[in-house]
């Protein structure tokens, strides 16, 4: 390893976070690299013209690295399914793109009980607001405004909803004739066409991603973009160790994964966003003199109070057409009639149910969501027949809460093909989170009866969680006692090192996270694009009063 | 469930250097599995075709209104989806091809020659032993028989619920056959629904909670 290079900012990872944060400093004529570790993922590789476009989803587009292993995924240990991808525009190059945003209540679940490691948000979400509508911009979102369980966001745009289908129309039949709450979702898919991207066909399947740019991921929204305003983007470049000297972080080696050589780069910012277990994976693989936790753990927060939602999914079958292959994800529509605490069910926090599509034949016989699979010999015909786009699945969708001991650590033997230690994932429901689970998927079930489901079948609650939502492990708070960053994302070890990707939330609220990533990286991006001088002048990480202001 | 369940997966992604990508199921080493599957399939005997095709009738039997199993190539399907021999086995069906013609082999012409109900007996002694044969099988026979464009064709046919499905979403999608919103539903969408301002965030009463740690 001959010499250095030196940068002004340098982001690690290229999802929502990494992406973000490019996309706010990308004119500012500051000199930025962003490491990725995996490829720019190409249209042709995706599964959606071939006939075997089922299978595929098990095989290379399978949304746990651990049986995918791709060389460029890294071991999770465990008992865990871990969901994520490694590319440009990270996971959500195979998320559902449902856009759903915090709620004001969601900042304050340390006010509100408390329970477990929660604490308040650092900011609000009047905070937050302008930045969601900025974000969702740049994006391209489609959806309805208006919906009465959330403030008004009459500045944010929106292309016109994604069509329901009779999927979506029977589960909100189903929730106005019970007098619940819902809405039409907000999704990450766009309905009128942008620059290089197709508007949605309703083809479905974006959870294999999107080979027309229909779905909203910054591989399409941002990185065009960003690179061409002169960010430089290095594909295939794997961050070993974050490096710090003197209070400070001072870069990065990495391994360029094209040629296997090492390179060290130094920057005067450092941006994390290698998502909820890549960043305490690197934060801890970074131990080094000073530093002896790990980079940023002087609390030894890094990698606690693990957030994955607690989920069950429920599917309902009927005797008339369903039709869920069609039409596309994220989701037609939501129920938050049962999202707010209410003490008389006996536990805090509370659920939102997530309507689903479905995919194709093979995902009928295979037993969709639930393992209900199709019997095989004499009876199989008829399963099929009464079965296939008869089917409707809810996704039970629960707040968890922050418990000290679910945390991300490092595996002492696993490694990557680079020989960086595999992340290790400790996670365990709480009871609150049994309970409120428990509850929401009798709810879901009285309502797909109320409109005429015949059969019924359900995960009970997933153990391990789905893990496709991956929060908390450097979260923001008040104090340098409560948490890992201050309230625009730094570290409070070493103010020029941030953190901002689904790791930085500091309660998961019931709704995916994406959308609060997405907002808190324009916003980081905008600290430092405008405090940049005063920044990189920082000897020690300001308090929350104490920060400068945007 | 993931199979590195409970255990140390194998410290895997180091790229291999066994055969070129592409060629030969290279891409099991190397990178993201190619899309449908080996572009030089596993071969098998005309013995064991015979077996896999018997084994489609058993696990979905013919019907007169539908393509048999036996008859769609699914024998080209499992070539393409098994792991060639000498290959790490790493992508789902997580079938090896050394097992599976084994499994195949031992089957043999008994099974082909048996009726229906015997071979059914056959196969539900494999599910009962917990044979990973019978996952492996019923997996690729459900993925490959449902894949096939005549039985789309037929599913179209026959299936109301169906009517409509064209095979891989894209590039047609089903844009022109999704029901929209219509205006009375949505008229009634805001009529319930609230959320509580900041301000409004206070403690609860958590001597409520009914559950124990
Ligand atoms: C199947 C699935 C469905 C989902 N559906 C939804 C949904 O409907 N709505 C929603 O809001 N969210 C959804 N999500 C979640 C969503 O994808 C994530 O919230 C989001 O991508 C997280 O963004 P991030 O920036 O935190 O991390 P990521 O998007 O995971 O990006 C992190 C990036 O960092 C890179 N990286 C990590 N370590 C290193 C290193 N050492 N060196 C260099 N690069 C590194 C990774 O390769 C990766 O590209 C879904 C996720 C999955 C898997």
């Amino acid at each position: 390893m001959a010499g250095y290079e030196e940068v002004d900012v340098l982001i690690i990872g290229a999802g929502p976070g990494g992406a973000g944060v490019a996309y706010e400093l990308k004119d500012t004529g500051a000199k930025i690299v962003c490491l990725e570790q995996g490829p720019w993922v190409t249209p042709p590789e995706h599964p959606h013209y071939h006939d075997e476009w089922e299978i595929e989803k098990q095989r290379g587009w399978a949304y746990d690295p651990n049986v995918r292993q791709l060389p460029e995924d890294y071991p999770v240990t465990g008992t865990t399914t871990p969901y994520m991808m490694n590319n440009v525009g990270g996971s959500t190059v195979h998320y559902a793109g449902h856009w759903p945003r915090y709620k004001p209540v969601d900042f304050r679940k340390g006010t509100e009980h408390g329970l477990e490691g929660t604490i308040d948000w650092p900011i609000s979400y009047e905070d937050l607001a302008p930045f969601y509508d900025r974000n969702d911009a740049i994006y391209g979102i489609s959806g309805l405004l208006g919906d009465p369980s959330y403030p008004d966001r009459k500045n944010a745009q929106r292309d016109p909803m994604v069509l329901p289908g009779k999927l979506g129309l029977k589960y909100a039949k189903a929730s106005r004739d019970l007098g619940w709450h819902w809405w039409p979702s907000d999704n990450a898919v766009i309905t009128r066409p942008r620059e290089n991207r197709e508007a949605d066909v309703g083809h479905g399947n974006e959870l294999s991603g999107s080979p027309t740019g229909s779905l909203s991921t910054p591989a399409h929204a941002h990185w065009p973009y960003n690179v061409r305003a002169g960010v430089d983007l290095r594909p295939m470049s794997r961050v070993e160790t974050i490096t710090a000297e003197g209070g400070r972080a001072t870069g990065a080696v990495y391994i360029d994964r094209n040629t296997g050589n090492r390179h060290e780069i130094r920057a005067k910012i450092v941006v994390l966003a290698a998502n909820g277990i890549g960043s305490p994976r690197m934060l801890l693989a970074s131990a080094q003199k000073g530093h002896e936790n790990g980079l940023a753990n002087s609390n030894g927060m890094v990698g606690k109070y693990l957030m994955h939602h607690v989920f069950a999914f429920c599917d309902s079958w009927f005797d008339e057409p369903v039709e869920g292959f069609k039409g596309s994800f994220g989701s037609p529509m939501y129920s938050h009639e049962f999202y707010h605490t209410d003490m008389d069910r006996g536990f805090v926090n509370g659920f939102g149910m997530q309507v689903a599509r479905s995919f194709g034949p093979s995902y009928a016989a295979m037993g969709t969501h639930t393992g209900y699979t199709a019997p095989w010999g004499e009876k199989h015909r008829d399963f099929f027949a009464n079965h296939f786009a008869n089917h409707l699945m809810v996704f039970m969708f629960g707040e968890d809460l922050p418990v000290e001991t679910n945390a991300v650590t490092l595996d002492p033997e696993v490694t990557d093909s680079d020989g960086i230690p595999a992340a290790h994932v400790n996670y365990e429901l709480h009871p609150n989170d049994i309970a409120l689970a428990k509850y929401g998927i009798e709810k879901i079930f009285e309502a797909t009866r109320a409109v005429g489901a015949v059969e019924t079948n359900d995960t009970g609650v997933l153990y391990p969680p789905p893990a496709w939502h991956l929060m908390g492990t450097c979260r923001m708070g008040n104090t340098p006692e409560d948490s890992v960053l201050n309230k625009w994302c730094q570290t409070w070890d070493l103010p020029n090192l941030f953190v901002v990707d689904g790791s930085t939330l500091t309660t998961g609220g019931a709704v995916n996270p994406t959308s609060t990533i997405g907002a808190l990286a324009v916003r980081a991006g905008e600290y430092i694009k405008r405090n940049y001088d005063h920044i990189t002048s920082q000897r020690t990480t300001p308090s929350n009063a104490d920060a400068p202001t945007m | 469930m993931n199979d590195a369940l409970g255990e140390k997966p194998a410290p895997f992604g180091a790229p291999e250097t066994t055969v070129a990508p592409g060629w030969g199921g290279g891409f099991f080493e190397t990178g993201r599995p190619r899309l449908g599957g080996l572009e030089q399939p596993v071969r098998f005997t005309d013995a064991q075709a015979a077996v896999l095709n018997a084994l489609a009738d058993t696990i979905i039997p013919p019907h007169p209104d539908w393509p048999n199993a036996s008859e769609v190539d699914l024998v080209a399907f499992c070539g393409r989806y098994i792991t060639p021999s000498g290959y790490k086995n790493k992508h789902f069906p997580f079938a090896d091809a050394d097992s599976f013609t084994a499994a195949l082999d031992k089957l043999g012409q008994a099974f082909v020659d048996a009726d229906p109900a015997e071979r059914a007996k056959a196969l539900e002694a494999l599910e009962k032993a917990e044979d990973p044969f019978f996952e492996q099988i019923r997996a690729l026979v459900y993925y490959g028989y449902y894949s096939r464009p005549e039985v789309v064709i037929a599913i179209r046919r026959n299936v109301p619920a169906g009517k409509d499905y064209h095979g891989p979403p894209l590039p047609y999608g089903y844009i022109q056959s999704l029901e929209p919103w219509d205006e009375t539903t949505l008229a009634q969408a805001n009529e319930n629904g609230s959320y509580l301002e900041t301000e409004q965030v206070t403690r609860v009463d958590l001597s409520k909670l009914t559950w124990t740690k």
